[in-house]
């Protein structure tokens, strides 16, 4: 076997294998049996066939196309071994030069190269937001309004009260195309309001305008829009109103009492659903600022770090972020085609721009966490993977469809979760440790107490992995199976 | 009238034949019905070059067998007559023997 290497772009390599001939010869022996064992030769059992009956049945040509075949499954592993190439993904067969001695030509996508960069000299501030009195006392406002109780009353309407009126609106001087009757007598209801003033509907002041109204009473108003609106056809427009009053309506806002609180459910007093909205306020808002800090840091790592990998890589990922595309949208009962046509965008257009971007940062986040966590140690204990995975399946065991699945595909799907769930324990860790970096909070060096090894089962699993990509035949597609994923990623596994 | 090149209808090669072929060196052929073994030796000598020790001949029966869709038995394979040919050691029949 003799083997010469040569690196191409795209952080491939491309490898030129010639073999010894009895080698090639050998697996055109064993080719012949496989075919004779395939294929029907009249006269002959399966497999019975003498190798220059078939060579003559079939021709060379198709027992050398089986032999190389063969030889691939085999000899390609040990390629990789000699050459000392780590493959990411399978390799494909070039060219085949000659077939007296056989010479293949193999391109192997390399495995991803990251070098970082002093990712422990960048410092961040972590400060997460905190939640005011006035943000909960907002939220309480709101609920107040979501559960008041309306009565029809007789009184010229005032603030806070709700207006029921049939509104016509005119526009003055409509440009071209556009019609001047912009509304007409469309059943409104209007909140009288004071809070911002921003938010209102159509315009800031129009509630003002409508303190006093009784019902019957018509109204006409007139406001000139800026040309900064947001409805775009009244953009700089002056628009007369006509506003019937039918009906007032007086809300009746709960009070924030114990009371209030105990009509809600599941709490007891007004401070237990006070601290409730906070927790919540919180934890919302925290998880937005991570989201945002920790893209901030990788945005930051990446940009330091020198990222290599074969475009085969790029290409699966952006696969994944399809599918998870499709997902969401099948749960909201479309598809992508449709999805592609609201947008008025072409498949290969929508690839190029937004799915491949997404798919590459992504990909470079999930690349950067893998290297941190092998640079900084992190790793999860022993055991945990079994245990998740003991419980995940007990659970799956209960479930209805238990039987109907089958417990080889229950036990498959247990330790797919298993592996979900130490994923992302890990990438809570590693994330935790960049934390700890970016605010200067941890030692610069890794910590020592720390054992080097892995844990055993997420190492056995990557073994599995790597063993994946080098048994496939080149020609199959094997999906690589990382071992931490990004931050970003949605595991929708289940 | 029968020549000696109307004799010989198709060398048989099977699993069987190919045993005879290289352990006993025999050749098998499918004859016409009025072959002889006279008639046999006489076209292999002639056909293929070689000497010819010894010509079994044997009437192989039609076999009936059944159609998978209709039940209907029917005879689907006529019978022929099979020569079997020893050849002097030294002689060999390349057409048994793969490509040529």
């Amino acid at each position: 076997m003799n083997i010469q290497t040569e690196k191409i772009a795209d952080h491939q390599v491309r490898v030129t294998v010639s073999f010894d001939p009895e080698q090639f010869e050998g697996y055109k022996q064993r080719a012949a049996k496989r075919i004779s064992r395939d294929k029907k030769i009249p006269g002959f059992r399966p497999g019975k066939a003498p190798y220059d009956f078939i060579r003559r049945y079939f021709g060379d040509e198709a027992i050398e196309t089986q032999a190389i075949d063969l030889l691939i499954d085999e000899e390609y592993p040990k390629v990789l071994e000699q050459a000392d190439i780590r493959p990411a993904a399978p390799g494909i067969i070039e060219d085949i030069p000659s077939k007296d001695p056989l010479t293949l030509i193999l391109v192997v996508p390399l495995e991803p190269e990251v070098i970082l960069g002093d990712y422990h000299s960048i410092r961040m501030e972590y400060a997460p937001p905190k939640v005011a009195d006035d943000d909960v006392d907002k939220v309480l406002e709101e609920m107040r309004y979501n559960y008041a109780t309306a009565e029809t009353s007789d009184q010229p309407a005032k603030m806070g009260d709700v207006v029921l009126a049939k509104v016509s609106a005119t526009i003055q001087n409509p440009s071209e195309g556009q019609s001047a009757q912009y509304l007409t007598d469309s059943p409104t209801q209007i909140l009288l309001d004071d809070a911002d003033g921003k938010k209102e509907q159509p315009y800031p002041g129009f509630s003002k305008a409508l303190i006093g109204v009784k019902p019957g009473d018509e109204k006409k108003l007139s406001h000139k829009f800026p040309k900064t609106s947001s409805t775009e056809e009244l953009q700089g427009k002056t628009v007369d109103y006509t506003v019937t009053v039918e009906t007032v309506r007086q809300l009746t806002l709960p009070e924030l009492n114990d009371e209030f609180a105990q009509s809600l459910g599941e709490f007891d007093t007004i401070d237990k659903l006070r601290a409730e909205i906070n927790h919540q306020l919180e934890h919302e808002r925290t998880d937005d600022y991570n989201n945002e800090f920790f893209d901030q840091i990788f945005n930051a790592i990446i940009e330091q770090s020198t990222i290599a990998y074969p475009p085969q890589l790029l290409n699966e990922e952006i696969d994944a972020v399809l599918d998870s595309l499709k997902k969401n949208l099948e749960r909201e009962g479309l598809d992508l085609q449709t999805y592609l046509k609201t947008r008025e965008l072409e498949q290969a257009d929508f690839i190029e721009k937004e799915v491949k971007p997404a798919a590459k940062k992504r990909l470079e986040q999930s690349l950067v966490l893998e290297e941190i966590a092998r640079n900084e140690k992190v790793e999860i204990e022993d055991g945990i993977i079994e245990n998740t995975y003991k419980e995940t399946l007990q659970i799956l065991e209960s479930s209805p469809d238990f039987k109907k699945r089958g417990s080889q595909e229950m036990r498959r799907m247990a330790s797919r979760l298993a592996l979900n769930t130490a994923n992302k324990m890990l990438n809570n860790k590693i994330l935790e440790r960049l934390k700890d970096i970016v605010t200067g909070e941890a030692s610069t060096t890794p910590e020592e107490t720390k054992q080097a090894k892995r844990s055993r089962s997420a190492k056995s699993a990557s073994d599995k992995s790597e063993q994946d990509i080098t048994k496939s035949s080149p020609t199959k597609k094997s999906v690589r199976k990382k071992v931490s994923q990004g931050a970003t990623d949605d595991n929708q596994e289940l | 009238m029968t020549t000696i090149y109307d004799i010989l209808r198709r060398p048989l090669v099977t699993e069987k034949s190919n045993y005879q072929v290289s352990k006993l060196h025999q050749y098998v052929f499918e004859v016409t019905g009025d072959a002889t073994r006279t008639m046999v030796k006489d076209a292999v000598e002639k056909l293929f070059e070689v000497q010819v020790l010894n010509v079994n001949i044997i009437n192989v029966p039609a076999k009936r067998t059944r159609r998978a869709r209709s039940r209907r038995l029917r005879v689907r394979e006529s019978g022929f007559k099979k020569a079997i040919v020893t050849l002097a050691p030294e002689d060999r029949i390349p057409i048994f023997e793969g490509v040529e």
